[in-house]
């Protein structure tokens, strides 16, 4: 075996709380960051620590098939993200020219993604979700699957569900969908999936990248695509 | 190889050819009219394809005759046709065929063509998987490209896709968790292949119930089915697809994913039937049916925007297809499939009005934008309100032909559920007279129009509307692929 296959081969005997504490980390920074670069970087973050997860469970090959999946997902969602950012920057420009030619004074640009909630209500609700997770784990926890990794599927599921019902922004929204995504592909994991299964759920990945990368930009066009 | 015969797996032979003309439609998706042109006879000789092969008939195209084989297998997993699964086919192609043809006088978004062709060969996919978890993952995944569709690269519509395809996610992920609680013995049979009976070691129920993860099952299966049903709480994706999205895209995805989702739902019944024994998902079929009725009626009477009006409405007739599911018989499965169809046949006729006026009113949906469009697009205006009114099953039309053999029968049982059904589709009839009246108002400015746009969509209201009646007066194509449709499933007479 190569030794650097061998390296990443041995990250399956690690004990899942070192990973569970990763993505509780990477989770909250994707619910509570109000910009989107730190969002997508802790989305990468997370797609690793996912996939070392997906090694106790997977051959090391479907689960670098699930880590690449995620992985790719990241630049389109960064190119439709710098896209509106710039196309925003842009009209804002313009407006704050024609406003100090009619000699009003400018606001200044809103951020984006638009969040409807503040920064401390976000933080509050992922202590709470905290809460729910350490709760959960021990009242009633996952069946089927190891005790060590079921707070990682619970913890994603419950992040990715409060993201998507907390905002309509396809962006945001979209790495929420995502989170809960990679929280359901370790509980699928169990089900044996194969070869099909995993690569099926690894084009889903792609696919809900794409659309999403595509709906954060339809929301910000000025005119139709032709 | 004989140069007059083809032979192919028919579930691959069904992918590539829907891949082709997806290919050929985006590559033409710069002409509307040709790219929808490919997309709409592409899926009816596929249609075609799929009738000639429920019924035993030879297929031959381009003087080649098909021999398409039943089965494809891919490390393991089979894909294949079914009589219920080809019926399924032949009416998603149909109907999606009819919807590129009555959508061809405006655009319907430049993806709608290419990305809408595409689904339905991932949803063929779906179809004619032999195993629960690819039908499921496919089903998925058609969803997830579905977005293409919805948002159409029109500024700001991405709200219908967004919700449907998260709805569709989570649905997908209760549905596809299921299995593992399923099966008293843990995980073994998380395959769940459909067309796999019980173990008779393991008598399905019995030892389910007694371990306690039956219940669990049910309950998710509800849950799941619940939300790719659409049921309230989760009716909002349906009313904003209609709402954010091109006068044809609702018509699509009523046609495509339905008949998909009810047949996966009849398999799971078919090979699990303990599943169902709980008469949970039939109560709540029934209720929230109910209750997406009395939404759909009140809101509809409020409305100003045409996209509200059509979902409401939709809504309307939607939720009594629920309440006949909800009957769980025989009949009341039959019913709520061929109101599926009078539906279709509703939201198609209803599109083709519409898109004309759309155009017209430079791509709102606001009322007050159809002033004066009784007079400018008298056919088009027509069919709109036709169509409305088919959704609100107003008699002599073809929703109620769906509709009205379900209140005479709850009439005796349930009279209660049978008055809201009648006074959900009066308020629809009151949405349609204030749309009726905003197009019969005068317009602000009268501007000049090319001839040939007005000739077009007349003569597309015009086949619109006879088609519609036609296929509403001889319905007997329709009913033999429902009754075919309903064929395999013989767990919904016990």
């Amino acid at each position: 075996m190569l030794p650097w296959k061998e390296l990443i081969s041995q990250l399956a005997h690690l004990s899942g709380l070192p990973a569970l504490i990763g993505l509780v980390c990477t989770a909250s920074v994707i619910a509570i960051a109000r910009d989107w670069r730190f969002e997508l970087w802790a989305l990468l973050a997370q797609y690793i620590l996912v996939g070392v997860l997906h090694l106790r469970m997977l051959p090391f090959e479907l689960a670098l098939v699930r880590v690449l999946a995620g992985v790719l997902v990241c630049p389109m969602l960064y190119w439709a993200a710098r896209w509106v950012e710039s196309e925003r920057a842009h009209k804002a420009q313009i407006e704050r020219q024609q406003l100090a030619e009619q000699g009003q004074v400018p606001l200044p640009p809103l951020p984006w993604p638009v969040r409807p909630t503040s920064g401390m209500f976000v933080l509050l609700a992922v202590l709470l979700l905290g809460m729910v997770l350490y709760s959960v784990s021990s009242s009633f926890p996952l069946p089927f699957i190891d005790a060590d990794i079921a707070p990682a599927c619970v913890w994603l599921a419950l992040i990715g569900l409060f993201m998507l019902v907390l905002t309509s922004e396809p962006l945001p929204a979209g790495m929420g969908l995502l989170t809960m995504v990679s929280g359901f592909g370790l509980f699928f994991d169990v089900m044996g999936p194969g070869l099909v299964g995993i690569g099926v759920l690894s084009a889903l990945d792609l696919i809900m990248g794409l659309s999403i990368s595509y709906l954060a930009i339809v929301r910000d066009l000025t005119g139709e695509v032709l | 190889m004989n140069p007059l015969i083809l032979a192919l797996p028919g579930p691959l032979f069904l992918v590539l050819a829907a891949v082709i003309v997806a290919v050929c439609s985006y590559v033409t998706h710069r002409w509307t009219i040709a790219s929808g042109v490919i997309a709409a006879v592409g899926c009816l000789v596929l249609a075609w394809t799929c009738m000639q092969r429920l019924l035993g008939l030879p297929v031959v195209l381009f003087g080649r005759t098909l021999l398409l084989g039943n089965s494809l297998v891919v490390l393991g997993r089979e894909w294949a046709f079914t009589p219920s699964g080809l019926a399924a086919l032949t009416f998603i192609l149909g109907a999606a065929g009819l919807v590129y043809l009555f959508g061809l006088p405006a655009s319907q978004g430049w993806s709608f063509h290419a990305s809408g062709v595409l689904v339905i060969a991932v949803l063929s996919l779906s179809i004619t998987a032999q195993q629960y978890v690819y039908a499921i993952l496919f089903l998925w995944l058609a969803a997830s490209l579905a977005a293409f569709v919805f948002a159409g690269g029109r500024p700001g519509a991405s709200i219908g896709a967004l919700r449907f395809m998260v709805l569709t996610a989570v649905a997908a992920m209760v549905l596809l968790v299921m299995p593992a609680f399923l099966d008293p013995g843990g995980i073994s049979r998380t395959a769940a292949a459909f067309a796999m009976p019980p173990s008779p070691a393991v008598p399905a129920g019995s030892a389910g119930a007694s371990s306690g993860t039956l219940p669990t099952a049910s309950i998710l299966t509800v849950i799941g089915f619940g939300i790719l049903l659409m049921m309230v709480p989760f009716h909002g994706q349906l009313v904003a697809i209609a709402a954010h999205s091109a006068p044809m895209v609702p018509a699509f995805t009523l046609s495509v994913f339905p008949p998909v989702v009810f047949h996966i739902l009849f398999r799971l019944g078919q090979t699990d039937p303990a599943l169902f024994q709980d008469q949970l998902l039939v109560d709540v079929c029934r209720w929230t049916g109910i209750a997406a009725v009395a939404i759909g009626g009140l809101a509809a009477m409020g409305q100003r925007r045409l996209g509200y009006l059509l979902g409401y409405a939709a809504l309307v007739d939607w939720g009594a297809g629920l309440i006949a599911l909800g009957q769980g018989t025989v009949q009341g499965a039959e019913r709520a499939t061929l109101m599926l169809i009078w539906r279709v046949l509703s939201l198609v006729l209803a599109g083709a009005g519409w898109t004309s006026i759309y155009r017209l009113a430079g791509q709102r949906d606001d009322l007050d934008r159809c002033r004066g469009m009784l007079h400018r697009r008298p056919l088009s205006t027509l069919a709109l309100f036709l169509g409305l009114l088919s959704l609100a099953a107003f008699p002599l039309t073809p929703g109620a032909a769906g509709r009205w053999p379900l209140i005479l029968q709850l009439m005796d049982s349930q009279p209660g559920t049978a008055w809201v059904l009648i006074l959900a589709g009066v308020g629809v009839c009151v949405g349609v007279i204030t749309g009726v009246r905003a197009c019969l108002s005068a317009a602000p400015v009268e501007s000049r129009e090319r001839g040939v746009l007005m000739v077009g969509d007349t003569a597309i209201a015009l086949l619109a509307l006879w088609l519609v009646g036609y296929l509403f007066l001889h319905p007997t194509p329709w009913l033999d692929v429902a009754q075919r449709f309903l064929s395999d499933f013989n767990w919904l007479a016990r």
